[in-house]
């Protein structure tokens, strides 16, 4: 998995490309500590070259969802896939994240 | 329940390694190559096989690296089975949770299971859970999600 990421005034843009798994999610919890650690708090998620997210996957989302949230920060969600957004969708974990089609939907929610 | 003719089996065997998942699922994904699946039926099998994989690993074979886990990969006229063996004394699969009930959505833990049953078309326990049987049907009209 491969981890860019680009600020945009309040918000840091972390663009992922691969697959979002149990070897991957140590990779982007660690990216997401030193964010937090740095005093950002506002993430957007692009999943543009997501190819693939499992059950972890899914898990270390909610975990930084659920960290960001204590220190009144925001996690959003953008370019999915059809596929992966039909995961969320089963799970009905689209009732719990702020997913956008795009970059610039998620800045005017935000 | 299955018609025997035209079946092919391939059987597999792997460490329990949570490091090996990749290399475990690339082994079996790639015996399908022949039956051009489409991106879609290809993305649910690899979830389902790795979440089983992991479930193996963690809740039957409890992470212990001297046992095995088994698979078989049965390919059908009109299905794909996969059976994922642990070497555990089992696993309640009942007792988990409804991960997209309001209460647990935020549970980091359950959707495995739910993944499975969700994105297979058929899907049973043997030997009080540490064997479960997998099932997609080919040539299928992609699922609408």
């Amino acid at each position: 998995m491969k981890i860019t990421q680009t600020e945009n005034n309040d918000f840091v843009v972390v663009a992922i490309d691969g697959e979002i798994d149990l070897d991957s999610s140590p990779q982007m919890r660690k990216i997401f500590q030193e964010l937090m650690d740095k005093g950002k708090s506002r993430i957007v998620i692009d999943f543009e070259k997501v190819s693939y997210i499992d059950s972890s996957g899914l898990a270390t989302l909610i975990e930084m969802m659920q960290r960001l949230k204590k220190i009144q920060g925001q996690l959003s969600l953008v370019q999915m896939s059809d596929k992966i957004r039909s995961l969320f969708e089963i799970t009905k974990l689209d009732k719990l994240f702020s997913i956008h089609r795009t970059q610039a939907e998620a800045f005017k929610a935000i | 329940m299955f018609a025997l003719k035209n079946r092919h089996s391939e059987h597999f065997c792997f460490p329990s390694d949570l490091r090996k998942i990749k290399d475990a699922s690339q082994k079996v994904l790639s015996t399908l190559d022949d039956l051009k699946l489409n991106k879609s039926d290809l993305f649910d099998i690899k979830l389902c096989f790795e979440e089983a994989l992991i479930n193996g690993i963690k809740h039957g074979n409890k992470g212990d690296i001297q046992l095995n886990i088994e698979a078989e990969v049965i390919k059908a006229e009109k299905y794909l089975e996969i059976i994922v063996r642990d070497q555990g004394s089992g696993f309640d699969f009942s007792h988990c949770v409804d991960p997209t009930k309001e209460e647990n959505l935020i549970k980091t833990c359950g959707r495995g299971v739910f993944l499975i049953h969700k994105l297979m078309d058929k899907v049973r326990y043997e030997k009080k859970g540490s064997c479960v049987h997998m099932i997609k049907y080919l040539s299928k009209k992609e699922k609408s999600h």
